[in-house]
């Protein structure tokens, strides 16, 4: 699995790279580190694979990722972002918190909203009030 | 006696009020976050980069290190007291520290672990003083074809001592230079691996790479494994160590600190190769090896001055050669490009109140984890009731923020959010992060002196072997990769992974 990541970005690193300048060994372009790079990863991730494939397959170790956490505080991290722009920096805070907090199997709605507005207030004083961040609170 | 008139410059430069201040922030907090699971210094000092940006730069610099080796002295309490390491690096140190606590004797294995600590942590601001100047010398030295066969050493010596399947990680540091060349060239302005984004013309920020592959990838690792455990805090009792604690511990606590500081310079190593190494080294040595497990101080001692030494002296390669030997020090090495100094042997010269103001700081630091650290106990060990599912919304909110504010971009944001999926997928795979992580650090520096060097020999590559240097580093490398392909040395290497 690892070995075919490998290989994949080396392979995708060499197509979008193809067509940046070479230049010579001794006047290299900026196309000819990336290049080197990229066949010595795909290598890198051939050998990944042939040692994965030599051994037994362990179904076991590998845990597949659970999708609720990675989705909320994902999902939390991008509300941030669309937020902060043009809603200010209190409610994308709200955001975080609560979205993030939904990756928990242990969710208590009553008391994440008290914790997100204490939060959000919190960061709003530390960062613009105590370091000069220069953002829109709302 | 240019040493002491050093240390006397650089303590002046310290102990004003104000950087005082710092030095306490960034120790307690660093014990804070050490006592703290789920939260290391790596997450941490990247958080608190974007706020330093106002300090004046010695003062973000002592604090930032605090955060560092203030995790080391805060990491131990909790693996004492609860078996719950609040570090990695203090893995080793629940074994037997656990089973002293079991046995009444929680006290004295904290202030033992604290003492140990402490004298490491002395003997280690020591050595960087009394190093730093050769090596920064020797560094000078340096033409682009021995720092890029000095890089390459450190890439590969990071490879050998890193967790799990050394090919892996091979991949991950390349994948990491890769990574590192996304922009704009420097030399040709040419931009490469931006998708047309005009976000990524001046490349990923580092603190993004690091706050999504550690930061966020963390508190992700920690919800899916998560159960909050019943925790019962046993008795501290009587603090002071006994006589016989002193004469068992003190041996150990001087190999574990040279042991340490060795662990500590090479690249790739740092405070938790050091604790498990130690270890190991203790079992070997001692005539009973069957008491470690059962609350041997040796078990405990060793490791905690190891892993403060191993702290103290990565900074050694970071100040002398400009290149950071694990990710906190590559985020050292980012906080002093954000305040226009850039990390290697001039550092000295051009800024010796910096330079010397940070080891002799080190030291303050020391002193006043061991006098904090055991009257804090009983509040570090309330910390721990706050539940994960308060910390890690604050966790995610201050990460947030901190990346925003950092460049104010939003993309930022949504970038690092994207590499902490990256992150917990590699972890996944079985794909240790930190080499990735010093490879995208050292990537532009490399290229940048592969240039030069094939430019100047007229691309001739033999340049790298008619060196000395580069030839005595490249055969170093070689060295390297011969070794931990044989199967011996490999098993040796589990082994002092396996103890935890």
């Amino acid at each position: 699995m690892a070995g075919i990541l490998f290989i994949s970005v080396g392979i995708a690193a060499l197509v979008v790279g193809a067509g940046y300048p070479m230049g010579t060994a001794t006047r290299m372009g900026a196309g000819y580190f990336p290049r080197l790079l990229s066949v010595i990863l795909v290598v890198f991730g051939i050998a990944v694979a042939l040692s994965g494939l030599r051994k037994p397959p362990v179904p076991a170790t590998f845990a597949r990722i659970v999708l609720r956490p990675a989705v909320a505080v994902t999902g939390a991290m991008l509300a941030f972002a669309a937020l902060l722009s043009w809603a200010g920096l209190v409610p994308a805070s709200i955001a975080v918190v609560v979205i993030g907090s939904l990756g928990n199997r242990d969710f208590r709605i009553g008391e994440v909203i008290v914790f997100a507005l204490v939060l959000s207030a919190f960061a709003a004083l530390l960062f613009v009030r105590g370091i000069g961040l220069t953002v829109d609170l709302f | 006696m240019e040493l002491l008139d050093s240390l006397v410059l650089g303590l002046a430069a310290a102990a004003t009020p104000v950087n005082l201040m710092y030095c306490l922030a960034g120790a307690v907090l660093g014990t804070l976050i050490g006592v703290l699971p789920g939260i290391g210094p790596v997450a941490t000092v990247a958080m608190l980069l974007p706020l330093t940006f106002k300090l004046e730069p010695l003062s973000a610099l002592i604090m930032l290190s605090g955060i560092y080796y203030g995790a080391q002295y805060g990491g131990s309490t909790t693996a004492i007291l609860m078996k719950l390491p609040g570090e990695s690096s203090s893995v080793v140190t629940a074994l037997d520290g656990y089973e002293m606590a079991r046995r009444g004797r929680a006290g004295p294995a904290l202030a033992i672990a604290a003492l140990g600590s402490f004298f490491a942590g002395c003997v280690a601001t020591l050595l960087i003083a009394v190093f730093a100047r050769p090596l920064s010398e020797l560094a000078l030295r340096f033409g682009p074809a021995e720092y890029f066969a000095l890089m390459a050493l450190g890439l590969v010596a990071a490879v050998a001592l890193a967790q799990g399947s050394i090919i892996k990680a091979l991949a991950m540091v390349v994948l990491g230079l890769l990574l590192g060349m996304v922009g704009t060239d420097a030399n040709t302005g040419f931009t490469r691996f931006t998708f047309g984004l005009n976000e990524l013309n001046d490349g990923i920020g580092f603190v993004v790479v690091a706050m999504g592959l550690f930061g966020i990838a963390e508190i992700l690792l920690n919800l899916e494994q998560r159960q909050d455990r019943e925790m019962t805090i046993p008795q501290v009792g009587k603090v002071w160590p006994t006589r016989e604690d002193f004469s068992a511990a003190w041996k150990p606590s001087v190999r574990g600190t040279l042991l340490g500081s060795l662990l500590g310079i090479l690249p790739g190593g740092g405070a938790i190769l050091a604790s498990f190494a130690a270890y190991t080294l203790e079992k070997r040595l001692s005539g009973e090896p069957e008491r470690f497990g059962q609350g041997a101080i040796e078990g405990v001692v060793a490791p905690e001055s190891a892993n403060n030494a191993g702290a103290q002296t990565s900074f050694i390669p970071l100040l002398t050669l400009g290149i950071p030997s694990n990710p906190v020090m590559a985020l050292m090495a980012g906080g002093m490009m954000i305040h226009g100094i850039a990390p290697g042997p001039q550092v000295m010269t051009q800024q010796p109140a910096l330079f010397w103001g940070l080891i002799a700081s080190m030291w303050l630091g020391n002193v006043m984890l061991v006098v904090l650290n055991l009257p804090m106990v009983g509040l570090w060990v309330k910390l721990l009731k706050v539940p994960y599912r308060l910390l890690y919304p604050s966790i995610l909110l201050f990460c947030c923020v901190g990346i925003y504010s950092m460049n104010y971009s939003v993309f930022d944001v949504i970038l690092t959010a994207a590499f902490g999926l990256l992150g917990i997928l590699l972890i996944k795979l079985g794909c240790e992060p930190a080499p990735l992580v010093l490879a995208f650090v050292l990537g532009p520096m490399m290229e940048e002196n592969l240039r030069r060097a094939l430019t100047l020999s007229r691309g001739d590559p033999t340049v790298f072997f008619t060196s000395p240097i580069s030839a005595g580093l490249l055969a170093a490398i070689a060295l390297i990769l011969i070794a931990s392909a044989f199967p011996r040395l490999y098993r040796v290497r589990q082994e002092a992974f396996k103890d935890g």
